[in-house]
């Protein structure tokens, strides 16, 4: 493709490089956190764990053990960043998180009302009816207004923080009440972390149903960047395409959470950076979130398990401490 | 329905905001090649009517049709083939270059897993150019003064290419120069091109210099038909509640407060 010609729109031939770069340092993270660990694994035995010829002791390690959790961080990374990227989108605020609609909230209580009733198997469980049920609540509650439009992104945003105030009110008073012992693994589901995480197939399913369902919709996407009157004068159903796509993140944001608790930043971070650097196209701006947002997602859980070895770290604070920084570096660049 | 069917047409048309009714039963044909400027104080209803014609609120009742077809027969992508709207302000939520705005104009034209092809891109390019944007593709849209924003909305809309175009005051952001350059740009779609144009006008002597016909909208109704006879300086002064005087003849005609 003729690609020193274009300039102001992305070539194919650069499309395709953003993206199967970003694959290559994706595969890289996780090739990385089979490899690092209580036990080094070299790159020869992984291939021979992964084909399943190796010793007893290294296939279980990588199978097992570092496999599931890898692929549980890249979804979640993964479904986090997506979830962002199309908030920022539909509520046309690059500051926007997967969050800001009170689903992490409501996961939450679910998640910690079923610690504190002892039932551990049933945290899972209660942390994705928490999600479901605090979207379907703002959803509902927001439709409901008193002028005759059927719903706004700005009742919806408002809708959602206010639902999230009372998740948080909840989730403080559960805190307090519980015994001493309980509180830490409250604090690490709060913070998110993949230890618990042994199950990857449902969130890389819930992902590949919301990347594809989102990038059916990625070019309209675009036009509702430019705003809503744009968007319906070029042809975009706006309310419904913005109900959809905020159901899509829905979903997306109540697998990752429900997986890994409430991981911060990563949905916020990882599109707004991408936005900077490769710009604004939803049909690019969407795969490389995912392949971004799981990679970080890889590489910092990685980290969160061995930088105090054997102590694990939640890797919500890796995500933090990596996320905070480089947020406030892109927005005093952004400023300049 | 046949060959001769208006670009643009409406019939008993009723708008409103709240319990205000801004104009009842308007009716209105606009042909090929036609230019019709809207004309009005402020709160007139200008606004509304523009952006109602272009089927983006819907009336209080009346029907409107594009090429003798109802505008609830048509479905939405097809509309905005039909018909382009350009609202009074944009703002940039993100960063995007002046390229890419250009191009989604062509939205429209493409299907779902569709990308812009050479061709778009040569259209918008050529849009670019028309309003003196040539050059600028890879800039970001937020470094853009106001008139090169407003300048830019237009070149997307020539991108878009539609029958009709609806615009909520082209003309502003823009200095003399500009407005006439790009009222000339428009005008000539409509000249050479067969299209059809209604736009919303502030400044009466760019009224009476583009435009062959207009709607003078006040004080709850609406005045319809060739320029010349909307446009002079009894009825525009009854419309603004304040005397004008006539400075000028035909398309060079201004109007003064007196």
């Amino acid at each position: 493709m003729a690609a020193s010609t274009l300039t102001g729109v992305a070539s194919p031939a650069r499309r395709a490089a953003i993206l199967i770069a970003l694959g290559a340092v994706a595969l890289v993270a996780i090739g990385g956190s089979l490899a690092i660990g209580s036990i080094d694994i070299g790159l020869s035995a992984i291939v021979h764990a992964l084909a399943g010829d190796a010793s007893e002791t290294a296939s279980a390690i990588v199978r097992d053990l570092r496999l599931p959790r890898a692929l549980a961080a890249f979804a979640v990374g993964a479904l986090l960043a997506l979830a962002g990227a199309l908030m920022q989108v539909l509520l046309r605020n690059p500051l926007a998180d997967p969050y800001i609609l009170g689903i992490s909230g409501g996961a939450a209580v679910g998640a910690l009302a079923a610690m504190l009733a002892g039932a551990q198997s049933l945290v899972t469980p209660a942390a994705l009816g928490g999600a479901l049920v605090s979207t379907v609540l703002v959803f509902a509650l927001a439709r409901t207004g008193v002028d005759r439009a059927p719903w706004t992104t700005t009742r919806l945003l408002l809708t959602g923080v206010v639902v999230a105030a009372g998740w948080g009110a909840l989730i403080a008073l559960m805190l307090t009440l519980a015994p001493d012992a309980q509180v830490k693994g409250m604090l690490f589901w709060l913070i998110g972390d993949l230890g618990g995480a042994t199950l990857a197939t449902p969130a890389l399913i819930v992902l590949a149903v919301t990347l594809a369902g989102s990038l059916a919709f990625a070019r309209d996407l675009n036009v509702l960047a430019r705003g809503e009157h744009i968007a319906a004068a070029l042809g975009v159903a706006v309310a419904g395409t913005t109900f959809a796509l905020c159901a899509l993140a829905a979903l997306a944001t109540a697998a990752a959470v429900t997986t890994a608790g409430s991981i911060g930043f990563v949905g916020l971070v990882v599109p707004h950076a991408l936005r900077l650097a490769i710009g604004n196209d939803q049909r690019v701006l969407l795969p490389a979130s995912v392949l971004a947002g799981g990679a970080l997602l890889v590489v910092a859980d990685t980290i969160a398990r061995t930088i105090v070895a054997p102590v694990q770290l939640p890797v919500g604070v890796i995500t933090a401490l990596i996320g905070v920084p480089v947020f406030l570096a892109l927005l005093s660049r952004g400023r300049s | 329905m046949t060959e001769a069917s208006p670009r643009l047409a409406c019939r008993g048309l009723t708008l409103a905001i709240g319990k205000r009714t801004l104009v009842s039963g308007l009716d209105l044909d606009v042909h090929a090649g036609e230019c019709w400027a809207i004309v009005g104080p402020n709160g007139a209803g200008k606004t509304t009517l523009v952006g109602t014609l272009a089927a983006l609120r819907p009336p209080v009742s009346g029907e409107i049709a594009y090429d003798g077809t109802a505008v609830a027969r048509i479905g939405l992508r097809e509309r905005a083939m039909k018909r382009g709207y350009l609202p009074q302000d944009s703002i940039d939520f993100f960063p995007a270059s002046v390229l890419e705005t250009a191009l989604i104009g062509r939205h429209p034209h493409l299907a779902r897993w569709q990308w812009e092809t050479e061709a778009d891109i040569a259209r918008s390019r050529a849009a670019l150019a028309a309003f003196g944007l040539a050059g600028l593709d890879a800039r970001d849209v937020r470094t853009l003064s106001g008139g090169e924003r407003r300048r830019l909305a237009l070149a997307a809309l020539v991108a878009q290419d539609p029958a009709i175009f609806l615009l909520d005051e082209p003309s502003s952001h823009l200095d003399l120069g500009q407005q006439i350059a790009a009222l000339d740009v428009l005008t000539a779609l409509a000249r050479d091109r067969g299209k059809a144009i209604v736009m919303v006008l502030h400044d009466l002597h760019l009224a009476a210099r583009f435009a062959d016909h207009a709607i003078a909208l006040g004080g709850g109704r609406a005045r319809t038909g060739a320029a010349a006879r909307i446009l002079t300086a009894p009825a525009l002064s009854e419309l603004f509640g304040h005397r004008l005087v006539q400075v000028g003849e035909g398309r060079t005609a201004t109007f003064l407060p007196s």
